[in-house]
């Protein structure tokens, strides 16, 4: 549908983000479970690690790259290597935008409502991240405009 | 009471895990769903499971290591974009994890000392 288009024409509509929900239909049922016992095992073992030493070092394993290791894994598998590092680019963006969840979290959490503790801080990483891939996607674009 | 909070560690992680992937599968192009690869969802489960079986202060400790995983996962992700062309998949993802490791763990020291 739009794919031919944009091969085309790079440039145009390169960073707009789309919503395609019937994308879902695309994905197995094995790769939703394999993500599930990641995600679940990491937390079980974020949560040993934090009964065991008393200290916030389980706190590393709650930022442990689960998801990026079971998607890039299955991106690779699937399609195509450039793919795989483009995910990675927004992975990075998405990362900064945690760093400032967590910050917001530690330092609200004994002092605000819990939930509003959490959903400002859920907030604060989403608009963090969409603001950095605005950022990254107007600094590539002016780029390959100054290039070509 | 510890079984529990166990369990519930790992249905609400898996289950926090999964919606995310759900969230970036719908979304193009890959860079910007990439973005929901790094979305805070394990912190969420389990900061929830923690605030409900033992209080916000263990919570908040745990918010705060977060902050050293997150600049971890921030190295990771970066490395991650040259490490996947150089090798397949799973040996570039698990090789990206020693960048994760190092900076996570620099990072975590760097945050004691401040606190």
């Amino acid at each position: 549908m739009s794919a031919p288009t944009s091969r085309n024409n790079p440039q145009t509509n390169h960073f707009i983000p789309r919503f395609q929900p019937g994308r879902i239909k695309e994905a197995r049922f094995r790769d939703y479970a394999i993500r599930f016992a990641f995600g679940g095992t990491i937390s079980v073992v974020a949560a040993l690690i934090g009964a065991v030493s008393k200290e916030p070092i389980g706190g590393i394993f709650i930022a442990f790259p689960a998801i990026i290791l079971a998607s890039l894994t299955l991106i690779d598998k699937e399609e195509d290597r450039e793919h795989a590092s483009y995910d990675a680019v927004g992975a990075a963006l998405g990362a900064v935008g945690f760093i400032a969840c967590a910050f917001f979290i530690s330092y609200t959490l004994e002092r605000v409502p819990a939930a509003a503790s959490l959903g400002i801080g859920l907030l604060i990483w989403l608009i963090v991240s969409m603001g950095l891939y605005a950022l990254y996607a107007l600094v590539v674009s002016l780029r390959h405009e100054h290039e070509g | 009471m510890e079984v529990a909070y166990y369990l519930a560690k790992f249905l609400a992680g898996g289950t926090l895990v999964v919606l995310f992937a759900v969230i970036s599968e719908m979304f193009q192009p890959k860079r910007f769903a990439g973005i929901f690869a790094a979305a805070p969802s394990i912190l969420l489960a389990s900061l929830i499971v923690t605030i409900l079986f033992k209080g916000t202060a263990p919570a908040s400790l745990s918010a705060f290591g977060a902050i050293a995983g997150a600049t971890g996962l921030v190295a990771y992700a970066l490395a991650a974009i040259w490490i996947v062309d150089r090798w397949k998949g799973l040996a570039g993802s698990v090789i990206a994890l020693i960048p994760w490791a190092v900076v996570s763990l620099a990072a975590y020291l760097v945050l004691m000392e401040e606190k």
